[in-house]
């Protein structure tokens, strides 16, 4: 390995131009997946902000923001469990916000309980906050997304389903996709989307012992009617389902090949340039009986060495584009499984540039160093 | 014989040559150009194969063995000198020769480092195997290049125009270094050259042109004396 990286750190010039293309395949792909996972990751923002470990849904429900009304009344089966320690009743669902101009903006309308132990995501909400909403029609909005809505301050009145509703206050980190969430009382909720009192979208369940969730999840799902899952399941299962049903997966997957397929080419041709430049002292080796394993060895070693190079550069270069697209607003993210499939990824792009470049042994021939 | 090319085209490199190579010895090999000195080093070396006839070496056929067999017999009996140092640029002197156990015989990294050094200070290079090549002169790069083909002792020792680049001061250094080689360890070193000033140092000096051998002496006190014809023979 040390003749390998000598060889590089000597001829740094020579080698640049793979350093890079794997640096840059390595940001391309990092960052097209972080924003796209921070992008899909608002979807289940209702979850994460809320603390239930169970979420139980109408049947085979996709996503958070597809559910449908079920019974409320069911809360008693969470109840009649003496594992759980707190059932609660969440509700969402999609309605047009009309400003005083006439905009119409398709907003994501959430219904929490406003009670000490509320189980739905209400983190986000000061006490204040959540006296307020007691009052008929009020709602809260992200900050973020006041603008959209035409909402300049607290007080700012809307109109949702024909009936006027009155801005109360606002919150950080609740930012949406499809729409801005627009955060309510049960009541006002139910009001505002047509559903019945005995009706909620999602019920919710706390358990005593953590470590006992998946059993109760088990249990749970014996009932009929209904579907159960743990917070990060139900999470997830939304993720997955919005980065399948956007196609966003698809457009990432071509992305990623493409960033491999130019970043494996320009590496394989550094490799096989710079192997091409030593082919005579290479050929001295093979004169003297070295085998053709311990070339290719050296190639394939060299290409690591660029892989780790390129890597290298890459991390402080991403996590520089991150902090950027973050302070733009963006919601990107970098989890370590990302790091280290990218960090895989790429470096298994660069052995394979390796290989593709190791034909360049084929013109080592010792009897061409006769003359 | 050995031929190059084909149809009306092909030309013979080599026909009817007969030499037997002997240990302790060093042979000068020596021709004008295109006389077909470095295809005959090459295939004496089992770097290329003959269209027919045979080169037997250390007992065993050169020209019969598979590719892998001729690389493990030239990693462990063949040493090389070429006209051009073939030094990588990167590597220090020492690295240079370490290369070669490290790569060849799988020798550990401190066993390497001091067979290289060992070898380096004997032909005078002791305080430059740090450098490299691009801090060397021409003839410290060519003791390189011999401490290279050297390191592992090997039996049989080939030399291709080692001198050409040089001076004669150091041209004269290297061909005693490969010289020694024969008389220490009794290798059988064969050089390949068109400059008569290497034929004193030699103990035998074979002519050969246009594909054929056409003198054989050998050297006494510095001067060429012919053969007695019973040490020729030719078949091949």
């Amino acid at each position: 390995m040390i003749y390998a990286i000598l060889t590089i750190l000597n001829d740094k010039k020579r080698y640049i131009a793979g350093i890079l293309a794997v640096t840059f395949s390595a940001l391309l792909i990092a960052m097209q997946v972080g924003l796209l996972i921070g992008l899909i990751g608002v979807v289940s923002v209702p979850i994460v902000n809320s603390s239930a470990d169970i979420w139980v849904t109408f049947p085979d429900t996709p996503a958070c923001d597809l559910g449908r009304p079920m019974p409320s009344y069911w809360m008693d089966r969470l109840w009649a469990n003496p594992e759980i320690s707190v059932a609660d009743q969440y509700i969402q669902g999609f309605r047009y916000w009309q400003t005083d101009t006439g905009k119409n903006e398709l907003v994501v309308l959430i219904g929490v309980n406003l009670d000490d132990d509320s189980l739905g995501p209400v983190a986000q909400l000061s006490p204040e906050l959540r006296a307020k909403l007691t009052e008929p029609n009020s709602v809260v909005l992200d900050r973020k997304d006041a603008k959209r809505l035409d909402v300049s301050e607290a007080g700012t009145e809307g109109e949702i389903t024909g009936q006027t509703v009155r801005v109360v206050g606002f919150v950080n980190n609740m930012k949406g996709i499809t729409g801005p969430f627009v955060v309510a009382s049960l009541p006002t909720a139910r009001k505002l989307l047509m559903m019945r009192d005995d009706q909620a979208t999602f019920l919710l369940a706390k358990v005593k012992d953590p470590a006992r969730i998946d059993a109760v999840v088990q249990d749970l799902r014996q009932h009929d009617g209904w579907s159960v899952m743990t917070s990060k399941e139900f999470s997830s299962k939304s993720e997955v389902h919005w980065i399948g049903k956007t196609k966003a997966g698809i457009a990432l997957g071509f992305a990623a090949v493409l960033g491999l397929a130019v970043g494996c080419s320009i590496t394989s041709q550094t490799l096989y340039a710079a192997i091409a430049a030593s082919i005579r002292e290479l050929a001295v080796l093979r004169a003297l009986g070295m085998p053709r394993w311990r070339m290719r060895l050296f190639v394939l070693q060299q290409a690591l060495i660029v892989g780790v190079i390129g890597l290298l550069i890459a991390a402080p270069v991403t996590y520089g584009l991150l902090t950027l697209v973050r302070s733009l607003g963006t919601q990107a993210v970098m989890p370590p499984w990302l790091i280290i499939s990218v960090s895989s990824l790429t470096l298994g792009m660069a052995l394979i540039a390796g290989l593709f470049s190791l034909r360049s042994l084929k013109g080592v021939e010792p009897a061409q160093l006769l003359r | 014989m050995r031929g190059f090319g084909e149809g009306a085209l092909r030309s013979l490199a080599l026909r009817d040559v007969s030499i037997d190579l002997l240990a302790g010895q060093t042979t000068v090999l020596m021709g004008p150009s295109g006389s077909g000195k470095s295809t005959l080093l090459a295939i004496l070396a089992g770097l290329l194969r003959p269209d027919s006839g045979e080169v037997e070496a250390l007992g065993q056929s050169v020209v019969h063995m598979t590719d892998t067999d001729r690389e493990v017999f030239r990693r462990r009996h063949c040493g090389f000198v070429f006209q051009g140092y073939n030094l990588f640029p990167a590597l220090t002197a020492q690295q240079q020769v370490e290369i070669v156990l490290r790569w060849g015989e799988g020798v550990g990294a401190r066993e390497a480092a001091q067979r290289a050094k060992d070898t380096l200070g004997l032909l005078g290079l002791g305080k430059k195997m740090h450098l490299r090549p691009w801090q060397l002169s021409g003839g410290e790069k060519q003791r390189v290049a011999v401490a290279r083909a050297l390191v592992k002792k090997p039996t049989l020792v080939f030399a291709d125009e080692p001198t050409a680049a040089l001076d004669w001061e150091h041209g004269e250094q290297v061909v005693e270094l490969l010289r020694e080689s024969a008389t220490k360890e009794n290798a059988t070193v064969l050089i390949v050259s068109h400059d008569p000033r290497v034929t004193p140092l030699a103990d035998r000096v074979l002519f050969l042109a246009d594909g054929k051998i056409s003198g054989d002496h050998s050297i006494v006190d510095g001067m060429m004396e012919n053969l007695p014809s019973g040490a020729k023979e030719a078949h091949g």
